[in-house]
């Protein structure tokens, strides 16, 4: 250590443009100003944009809930009846019904009950077809001999 | 202007009325030592100047934290070395260099910079300077230009004083050597 305290002098070999350490002081000042308004704009901007970020979310928000519903509407429409929709149906026209005709109904129907007679006492009927319609167009007894 | 104490710079810069001109005298009264130990890290005049700069901002932006729990100059010079570090760690990483091409470029600089001024044995000594470890030259510099307590030293770097003797011992051992063979 020593020897090299002989050898070399303890001043650095550097230097610096003339006047510089007076004049830093006055740039270090413009530069902090420069970065405090640089700062400010900084602030205000990282605000407006925080507030536009929640506007613009609640208003994607609001679009998607507006297309999702307008987009659902005609599936509700034609959606198909459930079996529990019947049940609502029968308890609306409950009351169209008559339970004396319905009786009338099964008494007729329990005269006919053999296959025979409902054979023998069948007409021979000549109908049309047509889709979900028939037309009955002439009807004859069968004599028997 | 030179009168006041770092209590009194304090004082006067947490007072909204001063704050500026305090600062300014704070400026004034450690530019300079914090310019010399930035510049024997990054070597150029023109980034020791950014880097002085940048350091007073940081200075400015952190000051109303500082607690007097450290002298204020430790604390200024411990700022003005890890911002020299940083710029000198970001060159690296921006021109994507490994270690050894930072050091010919500080050894270009040293050869090339027109506000170097000084003769062929002081010049030889930088040379052999820029061929330590980063943090032997540090504590070189510090202990060897500026003559400060190893105590100094070790509250800067963080370093135990221990570790600080033995890297002083290792720089000094290895300059010599490149002394020797040069």
């Amino acid at each position: 250590m020593n020897s090299m305290e002989e050898k070399f002098d303890k001043k650095l070999p550097f230097k610096v443009p003339e006047g510089y350490f007076d004049n830093l002081p006055s740039r270090v000042q413009e530069r902090i100003a420069a970065n405090e308004t640089q700062n400010d704009f900084k602030g205000r901007w990282v605000t407006i944009r925080s507030q536009l970020a929640f506007a613009a979310g609640f208003a994607f928000m609001a679009l998607l809930s507006y297309l999702g519903y307008y987009m659902a509407r005609p599936l509700i429409s034609e959606r198909k009846a459930v079996k529990t929709d019947y049940v609502e149906i029968v308890s609306r026209t409950i009351y169209e019904f008559d339970d004396i005709d319905l009786y009338k109904a099964i008494e007729q129907k329990k005269k006919t009950d053999s296959l025979k007679e409902v054979y023998n006492d069948m007409p021979h009927r000549l109908y049309v077809r047509s889709s979900n319609c028939i037309t009955i167009i002439d009807e004859k007894k069968e004599v028997k001999p | 202007m030179e009168n006041h104490t770092d209590s009194e710079l304090l004082v006067m810069f947490r007072n909204p009325d001063t704050k500026h001109y305090a600062f300014n005298l704070l400026v004034r009264k450690y530019q300079e030592r914090l310019y010399w130990q930035i510049r024997k890290i990054v070597i150029s005049h023109d980034d020791a100047d950014d880097v002085i700069q940048n350091t007073f901002l940081k200075v400015w932006g952190g000051l109303d934290n500082f607690r007097e729990d450290s002298q204020l100059f430790t604390w200024l010079y411990r700022i003005a070395t890890n911002e020299a570090l940083t710029f000198l760690k970001k060159k690296r990483t921006k021109l994507m260099l490994p270690l050894v091409d930072v050091e010919q470029q500080l050894m270009r600089s040293l050869e090339g910079d027109p506000f170097i001024d000084g003769d062929d044995t002081q010049l030889k000594l930088q040379k052999a300077l820029l061929k330590l470890p980063e943090k032997q030259r540090l504590v070189f510099n510090m202990k060897y230009f500026d003559e400060m307590k190893y105590e100094e030293i070790s509250e800067i770097l963080g370093t135990s004083v221990g570790a600080l003797k033995a890297s002083f011992h290792h720089a000094v051992k290895k300059i010599e050597k490149f002394l020797e063979e040069d």
